[in-house]
């Protein structure tokens, strides 16, 4: 496709995907078994929050916020994760590279259980002290921690001499993934004796969209908010990353800076996703995908419009899993594997296929 | 268009959307700050101020009329000191492994009648306007979290391992409920119960392990868990002892600790014999067990072999009676 | 000529890969503002390391590469892509970008913060798509193009960047006749203009017609440099590329060929303004 055509797609693409998001909120207002609120009343909540209406009678209103919340929640960290995987397909030059794919999103997880650890599990959850106390921001800081060791083990071992070999991005991401997938458990079973911590750990390794407060989607609008900052300062770079390293060198960009800036980004933002919301594999290799097929490959485009994008998916599937299969309570990360699992397998019967050279 | 410029706006529209409906929100929260419950009419023995084993306090501010026990081991206790017209609702299971279980329908029906949620989680609880959630150490964290914010209280009963934690555990939802003489009177039956139970000594100078095979692992109950407290209570020595509580063991374990009783889980009416027992029975290796051999495998039924309630005591009688009875068999 | 000014120095660079064996020797050499420079040299004698290190994006371990008169590696990455072109053989995957968009990426270094590209920015753009004969294909996908266009396309994203240094690397390998002598035609139009181009091909023959200097390279080092004329001659090529090698003259400019009996030629072949039959 043209680059103008890529444009046109891409205009309509924004609007249909900000009108999604803007149906998607109220509907999950609305679906949930517990407990009837009509479209109108999820409007009156809404109000109600803004101090415009009387909020709803008895617990209706909380129960209103909570969806609110989970909403919220899921969109930035759809958002989120998406971004980070445009970000590192940007970075690593291949469709295959995600948040979970080469072990940023576990890095994010055994960062914070470390510091929650740290912490000693001082509150009975990391964000019961608001945001004005220091802890949200030591678990989110030893996530972004983790995140970031990864991006550098990664970046150090998968590129040679410039180059980056993809069978041992794909390597090293299994070896990064079992690592720490064993000293998470290591550190569960070590902090067992200590109840708070092993509780709090518990608590949080569950990952989960159930029950989020005001504090869980505002840490995770900050830290995508963040990220999406440096956008502008990559966009155009990883553009001409696509021809290799060395030749985006030559035409003037920065290497060690671009690489700085996006992998930072990616990692705050997957390490914030993770924080308030668990593991949730496959958002941050699926959308950035598909979104690719449509608007190209330009980042200046991609890069939003898989924010974008991700809020949309991750707020409509668990919208969707709540309206059809509530019953089953199926948590978004389980969810995404069933749906992200098949995807990465075609992906990589695709890319067997391709011999993409110049 | 300028990369700064271009920055700012995705921020502040990020930022804005949903940040200020959060901000406004906090805003408008702090306004409002409703004083929980002010309109009630002052109750006799109301409001309370209980103290938590974790020293946290808890303030009751009136008679809780819509309790929600968040697993079994609490509406346990519930059924103690309050009828089905005290609760909200149940949770889905929980009948099933509730002392209720195997209580006759009439006896059962109010309780049936309950509405039931899937999950702990506040938004069923809140539509069902519970009160008071009764809840355990191990139920999410952020559950309870958002139930104490909107002012529903949430009393997390400490693990138990033996019978002296339920009978805190129950004093401490005496006094939560004004019920204190009630649950002083309940406390006193068990401990008539217990003290028969160890009269009696079923299994006295004989070794039990409770033993798991979980398809791959076996695991068996050693000290500092419900198990050993039944066992303590029949009489019983602990083979698994010297383990600290849920522990892992592999046959060679099995082999050298050859106790005398083989307790295991019995999966339920219907199932058809699988599991730990199918394993015991016909894996060549464990057949020189004394007990295998000496068919001195007791099953108790799954509510009993997990319990963490009076339901210990149910247990107790239960595999005293079957001791007795193998032991009658054998003798015969 | 001689006199014109020196856009890029190299002074006694030596550049080895990790901890292997060197793969330039203490080189020195200097690029001219106005003349067209070829690298020749057998595979594996150093030429596209030269290129690299020459552009700044290999850092030689002794030695160094001055840029008017400062060092090249001390200036910011951007400057030095204002500076130098490099026009590599290929690339290491191929952009899915369109033509246009890619030939765009040459203007990176001069849209200092902006995103999109401004009117000037496509006007060259269109400029240097014109001069590789490429205009018409802006909107086809970069692998829709067949391997030609795609050299030109390297070529025509180089003189987007507007650099007064040229650095390419065997430019014709994929064309055919006609537009290798386009592209030549090209780089001496450029050096013309002003620029220094330095060119690494294995045609002798183009480089005898086109270059005004000449750079033999083997091993690392710099074995002989001089006019065309001078060094196309069997004293200076044979000893570095073997005996199978056919010399003769072509409208007074030198003619090598490789040929396959060339070893057994009897000394004075004759010289023949038709070639080899």
């Amino acid at each position: 496709m043209s680059g103008r055509s890529g444009q046109a797609r891409a205009r309509v693409l924004t609007g249909v995907l900000l009108l999604a998001l803007l149906l998607l909120v109220p509907a999950a207002l609305v679906v949930g078994g517990s407990a009837e609120i009509g479209a109108r009343d999820a409007l009156r909540a809404v109000a109600a929050w803004l101090g415009l209406a009387d909020p709803l009678p008895g617990h209706l209103q909380t129960i209103a916020q909570l969806r609110l919340w989970r909403a919220l929640v899921a969109a930035a960290v759809g958002a989120s994760l998406s971004f980070s995987g445009a970000l590192l397909q940007g970075v690593f030059r291949n469709a295959l590279a995600s948040p979970s794919v080469i072990g940023v999103s576990a890095g994010a997880s055994l960062g914070a259980a470390a510091a929650i650890a740290l912490l000693g599990g001082l509150l009975p959850t990391w964000l019961s002290g608001g945001l004005w106390s220091p802890t949200p921001w030591l678990v989110v800081g030893g996530a972004f921690a983790g995140a970031v060791l990864v991006c550098m083990l990664v970046v150090r071992l998968a590129t040679v001499d410039g180059r980056l070999s993809v069978p041992t991005l794909l390597l090293v991401g299994i070896a990064v993934n079992t690592c720490i997938a064993g000293a998470l458990a290591a550190l569960q079973s070590l902090t067992l004796d200590d109840f708070q911590i092993a509780r709090a750990i518990l608590a949080w390794t569950f990952g989960t969209l159930d029950d989020r407060s005001a504090a869980h989607a505002l840490l995770a609008v900050i830290a995508l908010s963040a990220a999406l900052a440096v956008a502008p300062w990559v966009a155009r770079e990883l553009d001409l990353f696509a021809g290799g390293e060395q030749d985006a060198q030559a035409l003037g960009v920065h290497l060690a800076r671009t690489k700085f800036l996006a992998l930072g980004a990616a990692a705050l933002a997957a390490a914030a996703a993770t924080a308030v919301a668990g593991q949730i594999s496959f958002v941050g290799l699926v959308v950035p995908h598909l979104l690719r097929s449509v608007v190209g490959h330009g980042h200046a485009r991609l890069l939003p419009l898989s924010a974008l994008g991700g809020a949309a998916f991750l707020l409509g599937a668990d919208v969707a899993q709540r309206a059809l299969l509530g019953h089953l309570a199926l948590q978004p990360g389980i969810l995404m594997s069933i749906v992200g699992g098949p995807f990465f397998l075609y992906l990589l019967w695709r890319e067997r296929r391709s011999t993409v050279a110049w | 268009m300028y990369r700064s410029a271009l920055a700012s706006h995705a921020v502040s529209l990020c930022l804005s959307i949903p940040g200020g409906l959060l901000l406004s929100g906090l805003v408008g929260c702090a306004r409002e700050a409703p004083g929980a419950a002010g309109t009630a009419a002052a109750q006799e023995g109301y409001p309370r101020l209980i103290e938590l084993p974790s020293g946290a306090r808890m303030l009751v501010t009136s008679e809780p009329r819509r309790i929600v026990p968040a697993n079994a081991g609490a509406l346990d206790l519930l059924t103690e000191l309050v009828g089905p017209d005290r609760l909200a609702a149940l949770p889905r299971q929980a009948l099933d492994y509730s002392v209720l279980a195997e209580r006759g329908a009439s006896e059962r029906a109010a309780w049936d009648a309950l509405p039931r949620f899937e999950r702990y989680l506040a938004e069923p609880l809140l539509a069902g306007r519970a009160d008071l959630v009764v809840s355990d150490p191990w139920g999410a964290l952020e559950t309870t979290q958002r139930l104490r914010e909107v002012g529903v209280n949430v009393l997390e009963l400490p693990d138990v391992s033996c019978m002296a934690d339920v009978e805190a555990n129950l004093r401490l939802l005496g006094r939560a409920l004004d019920l204190e003489p009630r649950a002083e009177t309940v406390i006193a039956a068990w401990r008539r119960r217990a003290d028969a139970l160890r009269a009696r000594g079923a299994g006295r100078g004989q070794r039990a392990l409770a033993y798991s095979y979980y398809g791959s692992q076996g695991a068996c109950a050693g000290s500092g868990s419900t198990l050993a407290e039944v066992f303590a209570l029949c009489g019983l020595a602990n083979a698994a002892g010297h383990l600290h509580g849920h522990a892992s063991m592999s046959f060679e374990d099995l082999l050298a600790l050859d106790p005398d009783w083989i307790v295991v889980a019995h999966r339920g009416e219907g199932e058809g014999e699988g599991g730990t027992i199918a394993l015991l029975r016909s894996e060549p290796v464990l057949a020189q067990l004394a007990a295998v051999r000496g068919q001195r495998i007791v099953e108790l039924p799954q509510r009993l072999f997990a319990s963490n309630s009076q339901q210990l005591l149910e247990a107790a009688e239960l595999l005293s009676e079957r001791l007795e009875r193998a032991r009658a068999a054998r003798r015969e | 000529m001689v006199n014109a000014a020196v856009l890029l120095e190299a002074r006694d660079v030596e550049f080895a890969y990790g901890t292997g064996a060197p793969v330039l020797r203490g080189l020195s050499l200097e690029l001219r503002g106005g003349r067209l420079v070829a690298l020749l040299g057998p595979n594996a004698a150093g030429k596209s390391t030269l290129l690299r290190v020459l552009a700044g994006s290999l850092r030689p371990q002794r030695g160094a590469v001055h840029s008017a008169g400062g060092a090249l590696l001390a200036l910011p990455v951007r400057e030095r892509a204002r500076r130098i072109a490099l026009v590599p053989q290929a690339l290491s995957s191929l952009p899915l970008q369109t033509l246009e968009d890619f030939v765009l990426g040459g203007r990176y270094a001069h849209q200092a913060g902006a995103l999109a590209a401004t009117r000037a920015d496509r006007e060259v753009v269109a400029r240097a798509l014109i001069d590789c004969d490429l205009a018409g294909c802006e909107h086809n996908l970069l692998d829709e193009l067949s391997g030609g266009q795609r050299q030109r396309a390297l070529l025509a994203r180089a003189l987007a960047q507007q650099a007064g240094v040229l650095l390419v690397d065997e430019p014709t390998n994929a064309l055919d006749p006609e537009h290798q002598l386009a592209v030549f035609d090209l780089l001496a139009r450029l050096a013309r203009d002003g620029r220094a181009v330095a060119v690494v091909t294995h045609d002798m023959n183009l480089a005898g017609q086109y270059a005004d200097e000449v750079l033999l390279l083997a091993r690392g080092e710099l074995c002989a440099r001089g006019a065309p004329e001078r060094i196309l001659q069997p004293a200076q090529l044979v000893p570095v590329y073997g005996s199978r090698l056919w010399f003769g003259s072509f409208h007074g400019r030198p003619c090598v060929l490789p040929a396959r009996d060339a070893g057994q030629a009897e000394p004075g072949l004759p010289r023949s303004d038709q070639g080899p039959r």
